[in-house]
Protein backbone atom coordinates (compact mmCIF):
# COMPACT_ATOMS: atom_id res chain seq x y z
CA UNK A 1 0.00 0.00 0.00
CA UNK A 2 2.80 2.15 1.08
CA UNK A 3 4.83 1.14 -2.13
CA UNK A 4 1.79 2.17 -4.33
CA UNK A 5 0.94 5.59 -2.48
CA UNK A 6 4.74 6.45 -3.30
CA UNK A 7 4.54 5.31 -7.09
CA UNK A 8 1.49 7.13 -7.83
CA UNK A 9 3.11 10.30 -5.59
CA UNK A 10 6.44 9.53 -8.03
CA UNK A 11 4.16 9.49 -10.79
CA UNK A 12 2.53 13.02 -10.13
CA UNK A 13 6.00 14.59 -9.08
CA UNK A 14 7.51 13.14 -12.50
CA UNK A 15 4.38 15.07 -14.22
CA UNK A 16 4.59 18.04 -12.64
CA UNK A 17 8.40 18.59 -13.54
CA UNK A 18 7.79 17.69 -16.85
CA UNK A 19 5.20 20.45 -17.13
CA UNK A 20 7.65 22.80 -15.49
CA UNK A 21 10.56 21.55 -17.60
CA UNK A 22 8.12 22.64 -20.71
CA UNK A 23 7.39 26.12 -19.42
CA UNK A 24 10.67 27.16 -18.30
CA UNK A 25 12.30 25.66 -22.00
CA UNK A 26 9.02 27.46 -24.05
CA UNK A 27 10.12 30.56 -22.06
CA UNK A 28 13.57 30.22 -23.41
CA UNK A 29 13.51 28.86 -26.80
CA UNK A 30 14.22 31.01 -29.89
CA UNK A 31 11.90 28.68 -32.14
CA UNK A 32 10.14 26.07 -31.51
CA UNK A 33 8.00 24.28 -33.57
CA UNK A 34 6.02 20.92 -34.55
CA UNK A 35 7.04 17.87 -34.41
CA UNK A 36 10.37 18.81 -33.22
CA UNK A 37 11.23 17.41 -29.56
CA UNK A 38 13.59 20.66 -28.25
CA UNK A 39 13.73 23.85 -29.38
CA UNK A 40 16.72 24.97 -32.18
CA UNK A 41 17.87 27.13 -29.63
CA UNK A 42 17.66 28.99 -26.34
CA UNK A 43 18.07 33.02 -25.29
CA UNK A 44 17.47 34.90 -22.30
CA UNK A 45 16.31 37.78 -23.97
CA UNK A 46 12.75 37.29 -23.41
CA UNK A 47 13.40 36.92 -19.54
CA UNK A 48 15.63 39.89 -19.52
CA UNK A 49 12.96 42.26 -21.34
CA UNK A 50 9.91 40.97 -18.73
CA UNK A 51 12.30 41.49 -15.84
CA UNK A 52 13.02 44.96 -17.07
CA UNK A 53 9.56 45.89 -17.66
CA UNK A 54 7.95 47.71 -14.28
CA UNK A 55 4.50 46.45 -15.69
CA UNK A 56 5.58 43.33 -15.16
CA UNK A 57 7.05 43.70 -12.42
CA UNK A 58 4.39 45.23 -10.61
CA UNK A 59 1.86 42.82 -11.69
CA UNK A 60 3.97 40.17 -9.92
CA UNK A 61 3.66 42.69 -6.86
CA UNK A 62 0.54 43.87 -6.92
CA UNK A 63 -1.00 40.02 -7.39
CA UNK A 64 1.03 38.84 -5.04
CA UNK A 65 -0.04 41.49 -2.47
CA UNK A 66 -3.76 41.33 -3.68
CA UNK A 67 -3.65 37.26 -2.38
CA UNK A 68 -1.81 37.35 0.35
CA UNK A 69 -4.54 40.50 1.59
CA UNK A 70 -7.37 38.33 0.41
CA UNK A 71 -5.80 34.83 1.97
CA UNK A 72 -4.93 36.98 5.22
CA UNK A 73 -8.14 38.56 5.59
CA UNK A 74 -10.42 35.52 5.07
CA UNK A 75 -8.29 33.23 7.01
CA UNK A 76 -8.61 35.43 10.06
CA UNK A 77 -11.98 36.64 9.85
CA UNK A 78 -13.23 32.98 8.81
CA UNK A 79 -11.51 31.61 11.26
CA UNK A 80 -13.29 33.80 14.00
CA UNK A 81 -16.55 33.55 11.98
CA UNK A 82 -16.25 29.55 12.23
CA UNK A 83 -15.62 29.89 16.00
CA UNK A 84 -18.45 31.64 16.77
CA UNK A 85 -21.11 29.51 13.82
CA UNK A 86 -19.92 26.25 15.02
CA UNK A 87 -21.15 26.99 18.72
CA UNK A 88 -24.62 28.14 17.25
CA UNK A 89 -28.06 26.23 17.64
CA UNK A 90 -28.65 27.15 13.80
CA UNK A 91 -24.81 26.04 12.93
CA UNK A 92 -25.96 23.42 9.99
CA UNK A 93 -27.95 26.33 8.91
CA UNK A 94 -25.04 28.93 8.74
CA UNK A 95 -22.87 26.39 6.80
CA UNK A 96 -25.32 25.63 4.36
CA UNK A 97 -25.61 29.50 3.46
CA UNK A 98 -21.90 29.60 3.13
CA UNK A 99 -21.87 27.58 0.06
CA UNK A 100 -24.42 29.60 -1.78
CA UNK A 101 -22.05 31.62 -3.57
CA UNK A 102 -20.36 28.71 -5.34
CA UNK A 103 -23.64 28.34 -7.01
CA UNK A 104 -22.90 30.58 -9.59
CA UNK A 105 -19.18 30.63 -11.42
CA UNK A 106 -17.21 33.50 -10.13
CA UNK A 107 -17.79 34.93 -13.94
CA UNK A 108 -21.45 35.07 -13.52
CA UNK A 109 -21.03 35.87 -9.97
CA UNK A 110 -18.64 39.19 -10.86
CA UNK A 111 -21.45 40.20 -13.73
CA UNK A 112 -23.80 40.05 -11.71
CA UNK A 113 -22.51 42.49 -9.27
CA UNK A 114 -20.91 44.45 -11.60
CA UNK A 115 -23.46 47.07 -11.75
CA UNK A 116 -22.43 47.64 -7.59
CA UNK A 117 -19.05 48.06 -8.64
CA UNK A 118 -19.48 50.64 -11.41
CA UNK A 119 -22.15 52.75 -9.28
CA UNK A 120 -19.69 52.95 -6.22
CA UNK A 121 -16.92 53.67 -8.56
CA UNK A 122 -15.22 50.41 -7.53
CA UNK A 123 -14.89 48.42 -10.25
CA UNK A 124 -11.47 48.77 -12.09
CA UNK A 125 -9.71 49.73 -8.97
CA UNK A 126 -7.49 47.34 -7.18
CA UNK A 127 -9.90 47.28 -4.08
CA UNK A 128 -12.77 46.59 -6.09
CA UNK A 129 -11.39 43.50 -7.27
CA UNK A 130 -10.01 42.63 -3.36
CA UNK A 131 -13.51 43.13 -2.03
CA UNK A 132 -15.49 40.89 -4.79
CA UNK A 133 -12.56 38.41 -4.00
CA UNK A 134 -13.10 38.69 -0.22
CA UNK A 135 -17.09 38.03 -0.59
CA UNK A 136 -16.27 34.93 -2.39
CA UNK A 137 -13.22 34.14 -0.81
CA UNK A 138 -14.36 34.10 2.95
CA UNK A 139 -17.35 31.60 2.78
CA UNK A 140 -14.80 29.50 1.68
CA UNK A 141 -12.79 29.72 4.45
CA UNK A 142 -15.94 29.45 6.52
CA UNK A 143 -16.40 26.04 5.20
CA UNK A 144 -13.06 25.24 5.44
CA UNK A 145 -12.96 26.10 9.53
CA UNK A 146 -15.91 24.80 10.30
CA UNK A 147 -15.28 21.32 10.61
CA UNK A 148 -12.32 21.68 12.66
CA UNK A 149 -14.39 23.16 15.56
CA UNK A 150 -16.38 20.24 16.61
CA UNK A 151 -17.01 19.17 20.51
CA UNK A 152 -13.49 18.84 21.22
CA UNK A 153 -12.54 21.45 20.05
CA UNK A 154 -14.90 23.55 21.89
CA UNK A 155 -14.72 21.38 25.08
CA UNK A 156 -10.52 22.36 24.80
CA UNK A 157 -11.14 26.40 24.76
CA UNK A 158 -14.17 25.62 27.49
CA UNK A 159 -11.41 24.13 29.85
CA UNK A 160 -9.68 27.12 29.01
CA UNK A 161 -12.38 29.10 29.82
CA UNK A 162 -12.96 27.73 33.38
CA UNK A 163 -9.31 28.34 34.00
CA UNK A 164 -9.45 31.69 33.80
CA UNK A 165 -8.83 32.77 30.28
CA UNK A 166 -10.69 35.32 28.55
CA UNK A 167 -11.71 35.13 24.99
CA UNK A 168 -8.94 36.68 23.61
CA UNK A 169 -6.24 34.38 25.65
CA UNK A 170 -8.51 31.81 24.81
CA UNK A 171 -7.69 32.13 20.99
CA UNK A 172 -4.22 33.05 21.50
CA UNK A 173 -3.24 30.11 23.66
CA UNK A 174 -5.45 27.61 22.61
CA UNK A 175 -7.25 28.16 19.31
CA UNK A 176 -4.77 29.43 17.12
CA UNK A 177 -1.79 26.95 18.24
CA UNK A 178 -4.10 24.12 18.46
CA UNK A 179 -5.07 24.73 15.02
CA UNK A 180 -1.76 25.91 12.97
CA UNK A 181 -1.46 23.39 10.78
CA UNK A 182 -5.33 24.05 9.72
CA UNK A 183 -4.67 27.72 9.67
CA UNK A 184 -1.34 27.08 7.37
CA UNK A 185 -3.43 24.84 5.03
CA UNK A 186 -6.12 27.16 4.68
CA UNK A 187 -4.11 29.91 4.55
CA UNK A 188 -2.62 28.66 1.32
CA UNK A 189 -5.94 27.06 -0.06
CA UNK A 190 -7.43 31.18 -0.12
CA UNK A 191 -4.03 32.47 -1.59
CA UNK A 192 -4.30 29.66 -4.49
CA UNK A 193 -7.66 30.41 -4.92
CA UNK A 194 -7.17 34.29 -5.73
CA UNK A 195 -3.99 34.06 -6.91
CA UNK A 196 -5.25 31.92 -9.88
CA UNK A 197 -8.62 34.28 -10.35
CA UNK A 198 -9.03 35.06 -13.90
CA UNK A 199 -13.19 36.19 -13.81
CA UNK A 200 -13.35 38.41 -10.54
CA UNK A 201 -10.38 40.11 -11.64
CA UNK A 202 -10.96 40.88 -15.05
CA UNK A 203 -14.83 41.58 -15.01
CA UNK A 204 -14.60 43.77 -11.62
CA UNK A 205 -11.40 45.21 -12.72
CA UNK A 206 -12.50 46.35 -15.97
CA UNK A 207 -8.58 45.67 -17.80
CA UNK A 208 -7.44 48.15 -15.71
CA UNK A 209 -6.46 46.02 -12.61
CA UNK A 210 -3.28 43.86 -14.49
CA UNK A 211 -2.74 40.32 -12.04
CA UNK A 212 -0.36 37.88 -13.30
CA UNK A 213 -2.90 35.58 -13.98
CA UNK A 214 -4.56 38.14 -16.64
CA UNK A 215 -0.84 38.31 -18.40
CA UNK A 216 -1.28 34.74 -18.81
CA UNK A 217 -4.14 34.51 -20.49
CA UNK A 218 -3.79 37.62 -22.74
CA UNK A 219 -0.50 36.09 -24.03
CA UNK A 220 -2.71 32.92 -24.53
CA UNK A 221 -5.27 34.75 -26.03
CA UNK A 222 -2.56 36.24 -28.23
CA UNK A 223 -0.96 32.19 -29.33
CA UNK A 224 2.16 34.14 -28.61
CA UNK A 225 3.26 30.45 -26.58
CA UNK A 226 6.92 31.66 -25.59
CA UNK A 227 5.74 34.96 -23.41
CA UNK A 228 2.54 32.33 -22.52
CA UNK A 229 5.31 30.19 -21.07
CA UNK A 230 7.24 32.51 -19.64
CA UNK A 231 3.86 34.16 -17.86
CA UNK A 232 3.52 30.74 -16.73
CA UNK A 233 6.78 30.88 -15.00
CA UNK A 234 5.92 33.53 -13.35
CA UNK A 235 2.66 32.77 -12.29
CA UNK A 236 3.51 29.18 -10.64
CA UNK A 237 6.78 30.22 -8.62
CA UNK A 238 4.98 32.13 -6.19
CA UNK A 239 2.85 29.13 -5.14
CA UNK A 240 5.40 26.74 -5.97
CA UNK A 241 7.24 28.51 -2.93
CA UNK A 242 4.17 28.62 -0.77
CA UNK A 243 4.12 24.98 -1.37
CA UNK A 244 7.75 24.12 -0.43
CA UNK A 245 7.33 26.86 2.49
CA UNK A 246 4.16 24.76 3.73
CA UNK A 247 5.88 21.19 2.97
CA UNK A 248 8.53 22.38 5.01
CA UNK A 249 6.90 24.00 7.97
CA UNK A 250 3.45 23.19 8.52
CA UNK A 251 3.23 19.27 7.27
CA UNK A 252 5.95 18.88 10.06
CA UNK A 253 4.68 15.99 12.81
CA UNK A 254 2.81 18.02 15.78
CA UNK A 255 4.26 17.18 18.76
CA UNK B 1 -24.06 26.65 55.86
CA UNK B 2 -24.46 26.26 51.95
CA UNK B 3 -21.52 27.23 50.06
CA UNK B 4 -23.05 26.27 46.42
CA UNK B 5 -26.98 26.58 46.13
CA UNK B 6 -29.18 25.90 42.70
CA UNK B 7 -32.19 27.30 43.00
CA UNK B 8 -35.25 26.73 41.01
CA UNK B 9 -33.38 26.41 37.89
CA UNK B 10 -34.97 25.16 34.79
CA UNK B 11 -33.38 23.80 31.45
CA UNK B 12 -34.84 22.66 28.53
CA UNK B 13 -32.92 20.87 25.69
CA UNK B 14 -34.47 20.22 22.07
CA UNK B 15 -37.72 21.58 23.58
CA UNK B 16 -37.23 18.33 26.11
CA UNK B 17 -37.28 19.83 30.00
CA UNK B 18 -34.39 18.86 31.69
CA UNK B 19 -34.75 20.12 35.02
CA UNK B 20 -37.86 21.71 36.40
CA UNK B 21 -37.23 23.55 38.88
CA UNK B 22 -34.26 22.08 40.58
CA UNK B 23 -33.25 22.93 43.59
CA UNK B 24 -30.37 21.98 46.50
CA UNK B 25 -27.19 23.15 48.32
CA UNK B 26 -23.69 21.58 49.39
CA UNK B 27 -21.86 22.40 52.01
CA UNK B 28 -17.64 24.01 52.04
CA UNK B 29 -15.12 21.09 51.65
CA UNK B 30 -18.07 18.32 50.58
CA UNK B 31 -17.87 16.16 47.59
CA UNK B 32 -21.42 15.57 46.04
CA UNK B 33 -21.60 12.30 44.15
CA UNK B 34 -24.21 12.87 41.78
CA UNK B 35 -25.98 9.24 40.10
CA UNK B 36 -28.03 8.99 36.97
CA UNK B 37 -28.64 7.30 33.71
CA UNK B 38 -27.09 8.94 30.47
CA UNK B 39 -29.51 11.62 28.82
CA UNK B 40 -30.63 12.42 32.48
CA UNK B 41 -28.92 15.74 32.48
CA UNK B 42 -25.52 15.44 34.30
CA UNK B 43 -23.26 16.84 32.19
CA UNK B 44 -25.86 20.03 31.89
CA UNK B 45 -26.05 20.77 35.27
CA UNK B 46 -22.51 21.26 35.90
CA UNK B 47 -22.05 23.01 32.37
CA UNK B 48 -24.64 25.47 34.24
CA UNK B 49 -22.89 25.87 37.60
CA UNK B 50 -19.59 26.39 35.48
CA UNK B 51 -21.48 28.79 33.10
CA UNK B 52 -20.34 27.30 29.82
CA UNK B 53 -24.41 27.25 28.99
CA UNK B 54 -27.05 29.42 30.70
CA UNK B 55 -30.24 27.98 32.39
CA UNK B 56 -33.72 29.51 31.12
CA UNK B 57 -35.06 30.77 34.79
CA UNK B 58 -33.53 30.11 38.31
CA UNK B 59 -30.67 31.23 40.32
CA UNK B 60 -26.83 29.55 41.20
CA UNK B 61 -25.16 31.08 44.12
CA UNK B 62 -21.51 30.36 45.05
CA UNK B 63 -20.64 31.90 48.69
CA UNK B 64 -24.40 33.07 49.07
CA UNK B 65 -23.44 35.75 45.30
CA UNK B 66 -25.33 34.99 42.47
CA UNK B 67 -22.76 34.10 39.73
CA UNK B 68 -24.80 33.81 36.63
CA UNK B 69 -23.98 36.88 35.82
CA UNK B 70 -20.35 36.04 35.78
CA UNK B 71 -18.47 34.98 32.94
CA UNK B 72 -16.88 31.41 33.61
CA UNK B 73 -13.49 32.78 33.30
CA UNK B 74 -14.44 34.50 36.41
CA UNK B 75 -16.43 31.93 38.62
CA UNK B 76 -13.40 30.16 39.96
CA UNK B 77 -15.22 27.00 39.17
CA UNK B 78 -13.81 24.53 37.16
CA UNK B 79 -15.13 21.88 35.34
CA UNK B 80 -13.25 18.15 34.35
CA UNK B 81 -14.64 16.28 31.56
CA UNK B 82 -14.56 12.41 30.80
CA UNK B 83 -11.85 12.93 28.99
CA UNK B 84 -8.48 14.88 30.36
CA UNK B 85 -8.68 17.75 27.44
CA UNK B 86 -5.23 18.29 27.79
CA UNK B 87 -3.83 21.12 25.57
CA UNK B 88 -1.96 19.23 22.88
CA UNK B 89 0.76 21.62 22.26
CA UNK B 90 2.21 21.91 25.62
CA UNK B 91 4.11 20.10 28.04
CA UNK B 92 2.64 18.36 31.37
CA UNK B 93 4.25 21.23 33.00
CA UNK B 94 3.01 23.59 30.86
CA UNK B 95 -0.45 21.93 31.15
CA UNK B 96 -0.21 22.61 34.51
CA UNK B 97 0.77 26.24 34.73
CA UNK B 98 -1.87 26.99 32.34
CA UNK B 99 -4.16 28.40 34.44
CA UNK B 100 -1.45 30.29 36.79
CA UNK B 101 -0.26 31.46 33.53
CA UNK B 102 -3.84 33.20 32.24
CA UNK B 103 -3.98 34.77 35.85
CA UNK B 104 -0.81 36.37 35.12
CA UNK B 105 0.54 34.77 38.35
CA UNK B 106 4.32 35.56 39.30
CA UNK B 107 6.90 33.68 36.99
CA UNK B 108 8.29 32.30 40.44
CA UNK B 109 5.28 31.51 41.84
CA UNK B 110 4.22 29.59 39.12
CA UNK B 111 7.50 27.50 38.49
CA UNK B 112 6.87 26.77 42.48
CA UNK B 113 3.00 25.84 42.27
CA UNK B 114 3.79 23.81 39.41
CA UNK B 115 6.67 22.07 40.52
CA UNK B 116 5.02 21.04 44.02
CA UNK B 117 1.54 20.02 42.17
CA UNK B 118 4.07 17.72 39.99
CA UNK B 119 5.53 16.28 42.70
CA UNK B 120 1.75 15.66 44.79
CA UNK B 121 0.55 14.02 41.47
CA UNK B 122 4.05 12.19 41.23
CA UNK B 123 4.34 13.17 37.62
CA UNK B 124 7.74 15.23 38.00
CA UNK B 125 9.65 12.35 35.56
CA UNK B 126 6.95 13.13 32.83
CA UNK B 127 6.92 16.83 33.21
CA UNK B 128 8.26 17.63 29.69
CA UNK B 129 6.55 15.10 27.86
CA UNK B 130 3.48 16.00 25.90
CA UNK B 131 -0.27 14.69 26.12
CA UNK B 132 0.16 11.93 23.43
CA UNK B 133 3.39 10.85 25.55
CA UNK B 134 1.51 9.88 28.55
CA UNK B 135 -0.92 7.11 29.46
CA UNK B 136 -4.47 7.50 30.24
CA UNK B 137 -4.39 7.38 34.01
CA UNK B 138 -1.55 9.98 33.57
CA UNK B 139 -3.54 12.31 31.10
CA UNK B 140 -6.50 12.16 34.05
CA UNK B 141 -4.06 13.12 36.63
CA UNK B 142 -2.60 16.26 34.55
CA UNK B 143 -5.76 17.38 33.95
CA UNK B 144 -6.47 16.94 38.33
CA UNK B 145 -3.68 19.28 38.80
CA UNK B 146 -3.74 21.48 36.06
CA UNK B 147 -7.86 22.80 37.92
CA UNK B 148 -6.02 22.19 41.47
CA UNK B 149 -3.30 24.69 40.73
CA UNK B 150 -5.55 27.75 40.41
CA UNK B 151 -7.32 26.61 43.69
CA UNK B 152 -10.63 26.70 42.57
CA UNK B 153 -13.69 27.24 44.64
CA UNK B 154 -15.77 24.48 43.36
CA UNK B 155 -14.69 21.28 41.06
CA UNK B 156 -17.36 19.85 38.48
CA UNK B 157 -16.16 16.54 37.82
CA UNK B 158 -18.15 14.84 34.48
CA UNK B 159 -17.10 11.01 34.93
CA UNK B 160 -13.52 11.89 34.87
CA UNK B 161 -12.16 8.01 35.05
CA UNK B 162 -15.06 7.14 33.23
CA UNK B 163 -12.69 6.08 30.21
CA UNK B 164 -10.08 4.58 32.08
CA UNK B 165 -9.70 0.63 32.66
CA UNK B 166 -11.07 -0.79 36.03
CA UNK B 167 -7.82 -1.12 37.43
CA UNK B 168 -6.69 2.35 36.46
CA UNK B 169 -9.73 3.61 37.66
CA UNK B 170 -9.29 2.24 41.29
CA UNK B 171 -6.08 3.55 41.39
CA UNK B 172 -7.36 7.03 40.16
CA UNK B 173 -10.50 7.01 42.37
CA UNK B 174 -8.26 6.49 45.63
CA UNK B 175 -5.74 9.22 44.21
CA UNK B 176 -8.81 11.66 44.25
CA UNK B 177 -9.78 10.94 47.58
CA UNK B 178 -6.22 11.66 48.58
CA UNK B 179 -6.39 15.45 46.83
CA UNK B 180 -9.37 16.13 47.85
CA UNK B 181 -8.69 15.82 51.62
CA UNK B 182 -5.90 17.34 51.12
CA UNK B 183 -6.79 20.51 49.07
CA UNK B 184 -10.21 20.40 50.96
CA UNK B 185 -12.25 20.28 47.44
CA UNK B 186 -15.65 21.08 47.45
CA UNK B 187 -16.77 19.42 44.34
CA UNK B 188 -19.59 17.88 42.34
CA UNK B 189 -18.68 14.23 41.44
CA UNK B 190 -20.92 12.90 38.54
CA UNK B 191 -20.62 9.25 37.59
CA UNK B 192 -23.31 6.27 36.49
CA UNK B 193 -21.35 3.64 38.08
CA UNK B 194 -22.85 2.86 41.43
CA UNK B 195 -19.64 1.35 43.51
CA UNK B 196 -17.87 5.00 42.36
CA UNK B 197 -20.35 7.27 43.19
CA UNK B 198 -20.68 5.14 46.90
CA UNK B 199 -16.60 5.66 46.78
CA UNK B 200 -15.97 9.16 45.76
CA UNK B 201 -19.47 10.98 47.49
CA UNK B 202 -19.33 12.57 51.20
CA UNK B 203 -23.21 13.16 49.88
CA UNK B 204 -25.21 11.77 47.12
CA UNK B 205 -28.17 12.94 44.76
CA UNK B 206 -30.03 10.39 42.22
CA UNK B 207 -31.22 12.85 38.87
CA UNK B 208 -34.20 10.90 37.74
CA UNK B 209 -37.01 11.37 35.71
CA UNK B 210 -36.19 15.49 36.20
CA UNK B 211 -35.95 15.00 39.99
CA UNK B 212 -33.21 15.59 42.76
CA UNK B 213 -32.97 13.43 45.24
CA UNK B 214 -30.44 14.25 47.92
CA UNK B 215 -28.77 12.21 50.30
CA UNK B 216 -26.49 13.50 52.94
CA UNK B 217 -26.03 10.20 54.96
CA UNK B 218 -25.13 6.83 52.94
CA UNK B 219 -27.69 5.31 55.18
CA UNK B 220 -30.51 7.40 53.84
CA UNK B 221 -28.51 6.57 50.06
CA UNK B 222 -28.38 2.88 50.99
CA UNK B 223 -32.14 2.61 52.02
CA UNK B 224 -33.68 4.21 49.02
CA UNK B 225 -34.79 1.83 46.50
CA UNK B 226 -34.03 3.96 43.44
CA UNK B 227 -30.50 4.03 43.85
CA UNK B 228 -30.12 0.49 43.23
CA UNK B 229 -27.10 0.26 46.30
CA UNK B 230 -29.53 -2.22 48.16
CA UNK B 231 -30.19 -4.59 44.74
CA UNK B 232 -26.27 -4.38 44.60
CA UNK B 233 -25.60 -5.36 48.15
CA UNK B 234 -27.95 -8.47 47.89
CA UNK B 235 -26.44 -9.36 44.35
CA UNK B 236 -22.60 -9.68 45.71
CA UNK B 237 -23.94 -11.56 48.89
CA UNK B 238 -25.68 -13.98 47.11
CA UNK B 239 -22.59 -14.79 45.42
CA UNK B 240 -20.81 -14.48 48.64
CA UNK B 241 -22.92 -17.16 49.66
CA UNK B 242 -22.67 -19.13 46.24
CA UNK B 243 -18.78 -19.35 46.94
Amino acid sequence: MRSLRNGVLGLFAVVFLLFLSYLVVGSMATEWRFPALFPNGYTFHRWEAVLNRTEWALALFYSFLLSAFVSLTCTSIGLLTASGLSRDPLSTLWLRLCYLPYGLSPVLYAYSMQFFYHTTGMAGTWFGVYLAQFILVYPFAVVLFFNYFDEKMHNLEDIAASLGASRWVRLKTVTLPVLRQPLQTVFAQLFLVSWFDYGITSVIGTGQVKTLTLFVYQYIGESDLYYSALASCLLIAPPLFLWLFHRTFALKPSK
Amino acid sequence: MSFLTVKEVTKKYNKVNLFDNLSFSLEKDQVLAVLGRSGCGKTTLLKLIAGLISPDSGQILVDNLPILDTPPQQRGVLYLYQEALLFPHLTVAENIAYGLRVRHRPTATIRLQTEEMLENLELTSVDRHFPHQLSGGQRQRVALGRALVVQPRLLLLDEPFGALDPETRTSMQLFFKRIAAQYQITAIFVTHDLKEAVAMGQQWALLENRRWNHYRHLEDFSKDPKTGLQQEIAYWKKIEHQL
